[in-house]
């Protein structure tokens, strides 16, 4: 559904951020794209989304090339993005927000998807009429995560959902993003928690320096050694090397 | 008196308050002060005045020059600051400092430095209500100012354009993400913003039967201010600001002198900005992370 064939984006012009990713995410799969600080994760989302133009390299989505589209046609594709920062309307109440979620939408059913939302994610009920910008951490996560998915989309971007979360959220998080892609929603996820990010996704590839050095099967990540070794916290193999 | 000073101070404020609003739109997007913005409407008030005083239709001469307007902050916003809108803060300010200073020079070479008086296109009648004499004008202009700002608001409020304008406002990228063609809308702000400063600046002309080319800046300066008070980027809050500033002016003018008019502008704005730079409607939006 989505294909990304070696794209080189650059901020500034000199310092390449990606130099050359490829990624594929098929139709209802859940993967996800882990790195450390700087290895170009968030870069590689916000370029797909089309904040973004890469330099050279392509964007497919559907057959369709998408790179350098502003971002406003890459979500009409149905492509939404769950931000980084969440990047919510802070002045706009959480209907509005909700409600503006659906604005290339022009159907009937609008009002019943705040509804669903308002199942999946019950706490938003209570906080209809407040400002957004009042909301804790994790509300504001999951009111920009219902923000995204009132546009109806095919695939969903997720940027470090878990960011700034307490523990006990961030498994919440977690498993409204497999509820998500239970429904049918193909997910592309940046994560740094790559142990909890491995157990819930179908594949990942894994990033440094612009380049993506692993990829693969959660499942079979979850064993490799240099997996092991750097991202997934090998406490005792660390300990005995020190 | 003091009555008769709220009267005046009331009819002023609002029109501040139109004016307020249309820059308090510009000011939310651009994220800093738009000195251009009462150089611009001083443009279009002055081709109303012109040509009113060739005997052009009131209506078609309004409909004309808000038009003007409309299309002149298009295009400055075109050429002056969309280029700069990646660029740090700075840039956008010291390029709208050059377009406010292009459009009064401009203006200058048209219509010289004089000023002049503004046809008169509403009746000065006074009537008379127990003891207070209420000139008609006055009753017009609020009116006037008063439909227009609520009308704006509504719009705002409920219509998609309006939550579109919003979320502009409010945050460019993320309104992107939800499918909102920003470019255009932030096209739609400018030329709205320029239409209401006009509409204000025709309304400020007849209320005080003057044109001149320093009106641009004044204006900004107590649109500004108007905001300031409100707490930018609280567009509800720079129309209150303005209705308070020229019910403040007013009475400084009646009790102390009207020479200092002006000054009162730039006193509440150091005040506002000095102890309460959030103004006083601006609740504090936390940004979480």
């Amino acid at each position: 559904m989505l294909r990304v064939d070696n794209i080189i984006v650059s901020y500034d012009g000199i310092t390449q951020s990606l130099k050359g990713v490829s990624l594929e995410v098929g139709s209802g799969e859940f993967v996800s794209l882990l790195g450390g600080n700087g290895s170009g994760k968030s870069t590689t989302l916000r370029t797909i989304c089309g904040w973004l133009k890469p330099i050279s390299g392509k964007i497919e989505f559907e057959g369709h090339r998408i790179d350098g589209l502003p971002a406003e046609q890459v979500l009409r594709r149905g492509v939404a993005t769950v931000p980084e920062s969440r990047r919510l309307f802070p002045k706009m109440t959480v209907r509005e927000n909700l409600e503006i979620g659906a604005y290339t939408r022009h159907d009937s059913e609008i009002k019943s998807d705040v509804e669903r939302m308002l199942d999946i994610f019950p706490s938003l009920r209570e906080r209809l009429g407040q400002l957004a910008g009042t909301l804790s951490g994790g509300e504001q996560q999951m009111l920009a995560t219902s923000r995204a998915l009132m546009s109806r989309p095919k695939l969903l971007l997720m940027d470090e959902p878990s960011m700034g979360l307490a523990p006990a959220l961030v498994a919440s998080v977690l498993k409204i993003a497999c509820r998500i892609n239970a429904m049918g929603t193909a997910i592309l996820m940046v994560e740094q928690n790559a142990n909890a990010a491995l157990r819930i996704t179908n594949r990942a590839y894994v990033l440094e320096n612009g380049n993506v050095v692993i990829s693969g099967k959660s499942a079979a990540l979850l064993n490799n050694e240099k997996m092991k070794d750097v991202y997934l916290g090998n406490l005792s193999r660390r300990e005995s090397s020190i | 008196m003091i009555v008769q000073q709220l009267i005046n101070g009331i009819t002023a404020g609002s029109i501040y308050a139109l004016i307020a609003l249309g820059y308090g739109m510009i000011a939310s997007i651009l994220e800093m002060i738009n000195f251009a913005h009462g150089d611009t409407y001083m443009f279009g008030v002055f081709i109303c005045m012109t040509l009113l005083s060739h005997g052009v239709p009131p209506i078609l001469a309004i409909v004309f020059a808000i038009t003007c307007g409309c299309l002149l902050g298009v295009i400055i916003e075109r050429l002056a600051y969309r280029p700069l809108r990646n660029a740090n803060r700075i840039a956008p300010m010291i390029s709208a400092v050059g377009v406010a200073l292009i459009l009064r020079n401009v203006a200058q070479l048209i219509w010289g430095p004089a000023a002049y008086s503004f046809p008169a296109l509403l009746p000065r009648t006074i009537i008379d209500i127990v003891g207070v004499k209420l000139p008609i004008l006055q009753l017009y202009i609020f009116s006037i100012a008063l439909t227009l700002v609520v009308t704006f608001s509504l719009i705002l409020k409920r219509l998609r354009i309006g939550w579109a304008v919003r979320a502009v406002c409010q945050d460019i990228g993320a309104a992107r993400l939800v499918g909102i063609p920003a470019d255009r809308i932030i096209t739609l702000v400018y030329a709205l913003g320029a239409g209401l400063g006009i509409a204000g600046g025709i309304l400020y002309s007849i209320y005080y039967n003057a044109v001149f080319i320093g009106m641009g800046f004044s204006g900004t300066m107590k649109a500004f201010t108007a905001c300031i008070v409100g707490g930018l980027g609280n567009l509800y809050g720079a129309c209150l600001g303005g209705l308070g500033l020229g019910i403040v002016e007013s009475l400084t003018s009646g009790f102390i002198s009207s020479a200092y008019r002006d000054a009162i502008t730039f006193a509440v704005l150091i005040i506002m900005l000095v102890f309460k730079p959030s103004g006083l409607l601006g609740q504090r939006v936390g940004q979480k992370v």
